[in-house]
């Protein structure tokens, strides 16, 4: 019994991460609807960052955080800015195909640049934190994993509250809403672009960090990133916080316990098709359809 | 299509089938022969992802069905791979319709995400099991093909050239139905679907309909496609005939090349599969990733300055020389 | 001028969106041979009211009966066979192809043979005056042309029955006028015609009758004359009178 009760809060603490992970790919979809497929290749380059900081300057992993976390919101803005916008320009469906199949070309292109430099042996860094353990009664908890799911949150839980009460955070819901009234109102849409863009890929380099304590670095550690966002955007619905938040915890508890009670192929093999599920029948995501 | 542009064909096809007679160094066989493979999966994928316009990223699964249907047959039921290849399609054309009547009801890049979800679904599936159907699969070890003897029954040869003519006869039929299509109802049906099926719908095209037929005949090219490759390969490796890698390289040379033509999925792959080969033959295998490296970096590229695809563009530069050529025709004949 | 048998029949039929009733109980007859109009303001439900014929949803009550069959539940690419083809308020063209190749995806229909339909667009074009234009793609071409391209392409599907919705909107006024000969010439090649139009001058030309529409509601129907001095109307339209002053 309390290797289940074990598997939920280890699902429940990767979870937090992921949503941390996913929530920028949810408004990236939201605002512009855009796809963006090198979404884990992204979180891999944030990862290897955090790694050569850390056995460079031996800083703290939470603290490495802050600075990954600028650096990827500058990637984030400027491949928005720079590259991304003139190819939605070009774009007349409301879903660009386009962008997802750069981005795919991205992805490809970054997980083998780190295939080549790093090559395919898994990088671990030993940070204080890692390997260490906590015991609650009868069940071990992971101390990194449970310091990177709280920062998560209170991330996730700092973002919706920048959404809903500050001016650029409206104005990024108003553009996600309604684009045409949007500009009307004089807000800026190129900028809102970049900056919600960037934003969700700083969150992304944020949470490079926050793996790096119990997570092994390897240049595939993208692709398994990016489908699992996908499913936790579509799950929590499009454009949602509170979305990626249950969409994270409930793929996160899904992987563990499924792990835990069948095998782990067949946990991965629950995840896709709770995806195709939900895609079906509940397109706006398991809350339905809802704003920011 | 005319006679001039029939009979240059022929003559290509023709030039091609000659190659054996030349090239007798088996690594360069190897090569040729992987090209004229990945060529002809871009051209079954070509029918979907270009005519009909979805972007279906997990169509690598029918690679994998062809694969293991006529790998099981051949190991285990000595059935002829011949048998299999067709067993293999049709198998794989009923799949295309089970997940086509779930994939097709989502948009753009939800479809595309779903058709990835089914993908790996399978693959998973394959992976983790050692017993298929009934039969010793082995999961994630693959199966490894038995050596029946050289013969075009088996489908398995000594010589590198056995394969070459089955896969270009392979390449040359795909070619030629994939014009058929392309110049006939269904052609322009897929065409409007692609541009806008709401309109198409309100001539009579059956939207559904059409793009289920488009599924299941690109599956079933890719699925015979994929019971050649094991032959060729004389292994079936799941996480490389099911991977998702695979998936994406049989769709990649198509979008380079300029999906929704004829010629450009095959001179795409010609001029790219080969690159992966020469580059482990010049930098060795260390220098893994490179060439995936550059065939992102390329689609990158490609995707932002020329998104309709190489050969359209190469035809727009011949016929702006053939109009300048024209201009200039005139003057010097007149006098 | 009365037409013949009864073509088209829309019987009490509602349309409701959530809470939104944008049709209320709407009948509309359509004879053989006759052109219908239907005007109202903007939002009244005209063009859903085509959407439903068309099959692009279903009524959420009542039955649409065409040439005895009943049609509601049908989907858009069987009604078009059955039939019954439209040009959208937006036009809708295939920005790839040509305005021949466009006219040949409405003639594939009844023509399933590339040579056949190809034959068959070139007559439709000819008809229609866009012979000249025919190797001209989609993409490149202007709005009038491009609404005449939604005509050519529905016309070659041979229909019993057109809808047009607003196929002169945002057209000047002599491109509007070639457009009335147009659908004139098409009624007299016997087909019936269904139209949805803001410019009250074309309406009033060219309908044998005519139903007003108002917020979902028909608060007239009648021949032309009837309908043009009908209180109700002349109220409900008193507000919209910058419409019509196209």
């Amino acid at each position: 019994m309390s290797m289940y009760v074990q598997a939920l809060i280890d699902g429940l603490l990767v979870g937090g991460v992921y949503a941390t992970i996913a929530v920028g790919l949810s408004l990236a979809f939201g605002v512009m609807r855009i796809i963006n497929w090198a979404h884990g290749e992204l979180l891999m380059t944030g990862m290897y960052i955090s790694y050569f900081i850390f056995t460079a300057t031996g800083l703290d992993p939470y603290l490495i955080m802050l600075l990954t976390a600028v650096m990827m919101f500058f990637v984030g803005f400027f491949l928005q800015k720079g590259i991304i916008s003139n190819i939605l320009e070009r774009e007349t469906e409301l879903e660009p195909i386009s962008v997802l199949l750069f981005t795919s070309g991205l992805g490809l292109f970054l997980s083998n640049l780190a295939l080549m430099i790093f090559g395919a042996n898994p990088l671990t860094a030993n940070t204080a934190y890692t390997g260490k353990s906590l015991q609650i009664a009868s069940i071990y908890v992971s101390v990194p994993k449970l310091i990177s799911f709280t920062i998560a949150i209170v991330c996730t839980l700092a973002l919706y509250f920048f959404l809903q009460r500050s001016e650029m955070g409206r104005a990024i819901r108003a553009t996600a809403q309604n684009r045409s009234v949007a500009t009307l109102m004089g807000i800026n849409m190129k900028h809102i672009y970049n900056v919600a863009f960037g934003i969700g890929i700083a969150l992304v380099g944020l949470s490079g960090a926050l793996l790096l304590p119990y997570l092994p670095v390897v240049p595939t550690v993208g692709a398994t990133f990016s489908f699992k966002s996908f499913v936790i955007v579509v799950l929590g619905g499009q454009g949602s916080v509170p979305g990626a938040l249950l969409g994270g915890l409930l793929v996160g508890i899904i992987e563990k316990l499924g792990t835990q009670l069948v095998s782990d192929s067949v946990a991965q093999m629950a995840v896709f098709i709770v995806f195709i599920l939900v895609l079906l029948f509940k397109p706006y995501g398991l809350l339905g359809k809802k704003d920011i | 299509m005319n006679v001039k542009k029939a009979a240059l064909c022929a003559g290509i096809v023709l030039a091609t089938a000659l190659i054996p007679l030349f090239v007798t160094n088996n690594l360069a066989m190897q090569y040729i022969i992987n090209m004229l493979i990945f060529a002809y999966f871009a051209t079954a994928w070509n029918i979907i992802g270009g005519y009909a316009g979805q972007l279906a990223l997990g169509n690598g699964v029918y690679v994998g069905i062809g694969a293991y249907v006529s790998t099981i047959l051949f190991a285990y039921e000595g059935i002829t791979p011949w048998i299999g290849m067709l067993a293999g399609g049709v198998i794989a054309a009923l799949l295309a319709l089970i997940i086509g009547s779930i994939t097709f009801r989502l948009s753009g890049s939800y479809f595309a995400l779903a058709t990835v979800a089914m993908l790996h679904i399978i693959r998973l599936t394959f992976l983790s099991n050692n017993y298929m159907f009934g039969y010793h699969t082995k999961g994630a070890l693959g199966i490894s093909l038995p050596w029946r003897g050289n013969s075009i029954i088996n489908m398995q040869f000594e010589e590198k050239a056995g394969y070459f003519y089955i896969i270009l006869a392979l390449l040359v039929a795909a070619g030629a139905f994939s014009y058929r299509i392309k110049t006939s109802k269904m052609g322009y049906y897929l065409q409007a679907i692609n541009t806008n099926p709401e309109a198409a719908s309100s001539l009579g095209v059956n939207v559904m309909g059409m793009k289920l037929k488009a599924s299941m005949i690109s599956a079933f090219m890719t699925a015979v496609g994929g019971s050649f490759y094991v032959q060729f390969l004389n292994v079936l490796d799941p996480s490389r005939i099911l991977g998702y890698d695979m998936s994406v390289q049989i769709l990649l040379f198509a979008i380079i090349g300029g999906k929704g033509t004829l010629w450009g999925p095959i001179i795409a792959s010609l001029i790219m599969t080969p690159l992966q080969d020469v580059l482990r033959g010049i930098v060795g295998a260390s220098i893994s990733g490179l060439a995936q490296a550059i065939y992102g970096l390329v689609l990158m590229l490609f995707i932002y300055f020329l998104p309709a695809g190489l050969w359209p563009a190469i035809i727009k530069l011949y016929n702006k020389i053939v109009a300048k050529i024209r201009a200039r025709a005139p003057a010097n004949a007149g006098e | 001028m009365e037409g013949g048998k009864l073509l088209l029949q829309v019987d009490a039929v509602t349309k409701q969106f959530g809470g939104l009733t944008a049709v209320n109980d709407v009948s509309v007859d359509v004879n053989q041979g006759e052109i219908v109009g239907l005007i109202g303001a903007n939002g009244a439900g005209k063009t859903t009211l085509f959407n439903m014929i068309a099959g692009v949803f279903p009524p959420t009550e009542g039955k649409i009966v065409f040439q005895d069959t009943e049609i509601q539940k049908l989907p858009c690419q069987k009604i078009s066979r059955l039939g019954i083809g439209r040009t959208y308020q937006i036009v809708k063209p295939f920005s790839n192809l040509t305005v021949l190749e466009n006219t040949m995806v409405g003639a594939l229909q009844h023509y399933p043979k590339i040579a056949g339909a190809r034959q068959k667009a070139l007559d439709i074009l000819d008809f229609i005056g866009l012979s000249h234009r025919k190797d001209v793609v989609g993409a490149s071409l202007g709005l009038p042309e491009l609404k005449r391209m939604e005509l050519a392409r529905a016309l070659a599907t041979e229909p019993k029955l057109l809808l047009l919705d607003e196929v002169m909107a945002g057209l000047n006024p002599s491109d509007g006028a070639k457009v009335i000969e147009y659908i004139q010439k098409i009624k007299e090649s016997g087909v019936t015609i269904i139209i949805i139009e803001h410019v009250m001058k074309a309406i009033m030309t060219l309908s044998d009758k005519i139903y007003v529409l108002n917020q979902g509601r028909l608060i007239a129907q009648g021949s032309p004359d009837e309908v043009s001095n009908d209180p109700e109307v002349i109220k409900s339209y008193l507000g919209e009178k910058r419409y019509v002053k196209n």
